[in-house]
C-alpha cells in the first residue's frame, strides 16, 4: 500500500492479487481503511491493476470503506479493473451504485450490492426475500428454508444498525452453484463489538476476541435500554449449525469463525467496524417448522 | 380477555421491527392497565424475528412480575419454531432484567468510539 499524508494530493492504494472474505482478506481491507481515514479532500486510487479474484460479498465492506472515504471530501476513484471482474462488478450492482456515471452493459444479477439507512427494515427484508431467495437460478428451496434464512439474515441486519450504531449497513453476496453455497455479508463501520462490550461490561481490557465470544452467546446484549436483546447471533449460529453452513464475524481486532467448530483470535489488525459473513448450505432439505 | 391481532396492529405480515413490537408491547400495557387479560393472535403473521418479540414481549418484564404476565398474556397462532424463539426471548428477558440493574451500576464511563 503506498500513501502519504499531505492533503490536496493523490492517493493510491494498490490491491493484492486475491481478495477473500478470510483473515487475510480482512487484514487489508483493515489497514487500507486505516491508512486512509485521515485523509480529506483529496483524490484516492485504488488500483485493481494485479486484482484477479475477489469474493464478491466483500463489496459490502469495500462500499462501506468508500463511503466513508467520501463523506471527507474525497474523490475515490478504482482503476486498472480487469473485464471480467468489471463484468461481475457491474451486474450486482457495485459500480453503478458507487460510480453513478458506469453505465451497465450487463444486467444486473440477483446478489445486489445494496446500502442501507436504519428505517429500511422492511426494504432490507423484501431485497432478502423477495428479491433474492426468489432468483430463478437458485435451487428450489422449502418456503420454511427460505423463512429461516430471511429471518436470520434479517436478525443480522437489526444487530448491525442497532448496535453499530451507523447511518448506514452494507450487503452483499456470491453464489457458489458449484458448492450450492450462498454466501452472504452484512459490513457496517460504526461501534464494534470490542467497544460495545468494553462499555457495557466495564471491563476496559477485553480484547477484541473476548468481545466477540461473549456476545455470540445467547441472551448476551449491550443494549442499556428497556429493551432486551441478544438472540440475533444465537439464533443465525443455531440455523446455521442445521444448515452444515459457517459463520465469520471480524469487529476490531476480533476475529471469530464457526464452520463445525468455533475458531476466535486476537489479530494484529484492527477493523473499526464490524463484518457478519455466513455461507448457507441451500442443498439443506431439512424441515424448519 | 382481549384478543390483539399483530396483523391488524401492525398493518403488516411481517414483525421484523423493534418499533413495531414496541407499538404491540403499548397495547399490551394499556390492556393490562385496564385490568384486562391478552391474547396475542399471530394469525397471518408470516415472519416473526427476535427483535420484534423482545420489544413486544420482553420488554414487559421490565415493568410486570413474571408470574403477572404468565397468567395475563398467552398466544395463538404462533408455529412451533416461532414458539422455540419466544420461549428464548422470555428466558433472556428475565435474565437481562435481572442483571440489568448490576450492569448499570457498572456502567460509569462512556469508551470513546475506536
Amino acid at each position: 500500500m503506498d500513501s502519504n499524508s499531505t492533503p490536496f494530493e493523490q492517493y493510491s492504494y494498490k490491491w493484492p492479487v486475491e481478495i477473500r472474505n478470510d483473515e487475510t482478506g480482512f487484514h487489508f481491507l483493515s489497514d487500507l481503511y486505516n491508512s486512509s481515514n485521515s485523509i480529506a479532500n483529496s483524490t484516492i486510487a485504488f488500483d485493481f491493476q494485479d486484482v484477479e479474484s475477489i469474493s464478491l460479498d466483500l463489496c459490502a465492506p469495500i462500499g462501506a470503506i468508500i463511503d466513508d472515504l467520501r463523506r471527507r471530501n474525497n474523490v475515490v476513484n478504482v482503476l486498472h479493473v480487469s473485464i471480467p471482474l468489471k463484468d461481475k462488478f457491474s451486474a450486482n450492482s457495485f459500480l453503478q451504485s458507487l460510480f453513478p456515471y458506469y453505465q451497465s452493459p450487463i444486467a444486473p444479477s440477483y446478489i445486489m450490492y445494496k446500502r442501507f439507512t436504519n428505517n429500511e427494515d422492511n426494504t432490507f427484508f423484501d431485497y432478502v426475500y423477495e428479491k433474492l431467495l426468489n432468483y430463478e437460478g437458485f435451487p428450489k428451496m422449502s418456503e420454511e428454508l427460505k423463512t429461516e434464512i430471511t429471518s436470520n439474515i434479517q436478525e443480522i441486519y437489526n444487530n448491525a444498525h442497532t448496535h453499530g450504531d451507523c447511518p448506514f449497513v452494507y450487503s452483499c453476496g456470491e453464489y457458489n452453484k458449484e458448492k450450492n453455497i450462498l454466501t452472504f455479508t452484512i459490513a457496517d463501520i460504526g461501534k464494534t463489538i470490542r467497544h460495545n462490550v468494553r462499555e457495557y461490561r466495564s471491563q476496559k481490557e477485553l480484547t477484541g476476541k473476548e468481545c466477540i465470544e461473549w456476545a455470540v452467546i445467547s441472551g448476551n446484549t449491550t443494549r442499556k435500554k428497556n429493551i432486551p436483546g441478544g438472540l440475533g447471533l444465537s439464533l443465525i449460529r443455531t440455523f446455521l449449525n442445521q444448515n452444515k453452513g459457517w459463520l465469520q464475524i471480524v469487529s476490531s481486532n476480533g476475529y471469530w469463525n464457526e464452520d463445525g467448530s468455533i475458531r476466535s483470535k486476537d489479530c494484529d489488525f484492527i477493523f473499526k467496524g464490524t463484518i457478519v459473513t455466513f455461507g448457507i448450505n441451500l442443498s439443506d432439505e431439512k424441515i424448519y417448522i | 380477555m382481549t384478543t390483539l391481532n399483530i396483523y391488524k396492529l401492525i398493518n403488516s405480515n411481517k414483525a421484523i421491527t423493534t418499533d413495531s413490537g414496541d407499538l404491540v408491547f403499548k397495547q399490551i400495557i394499556a390492556e393490562f392497565d385496564k385490568g384486562n387479560k391478552v391474547v396475542l393472535d399471530y394469525a397471518e403473521v408470516s415472519f416473526i424475528i427476535s427483535a420484534f418479540q423482545n420489544a413486544a414481549i420482553g420488554q414487559l418484564y421490565g415493568t410486570y412480575d413474571s408470574n403477572f404476565i404468565a397468567s395475563n398474556l398467552s398466544f395463538e397462532n404462533l408455529s412451533i419454531k416461532n414458539l422455540e424463539v419466544l420461549q428464548l426471548v422470555i428466558e433472556a428477558a428475565q435474565l437481562y432484567f435481572q442483571d440489568k440493574n448490576k450492569f448499570e451500576d457498572g456502567l460509569k464511563d462512556e469508551l470513546p468510539n475506536e
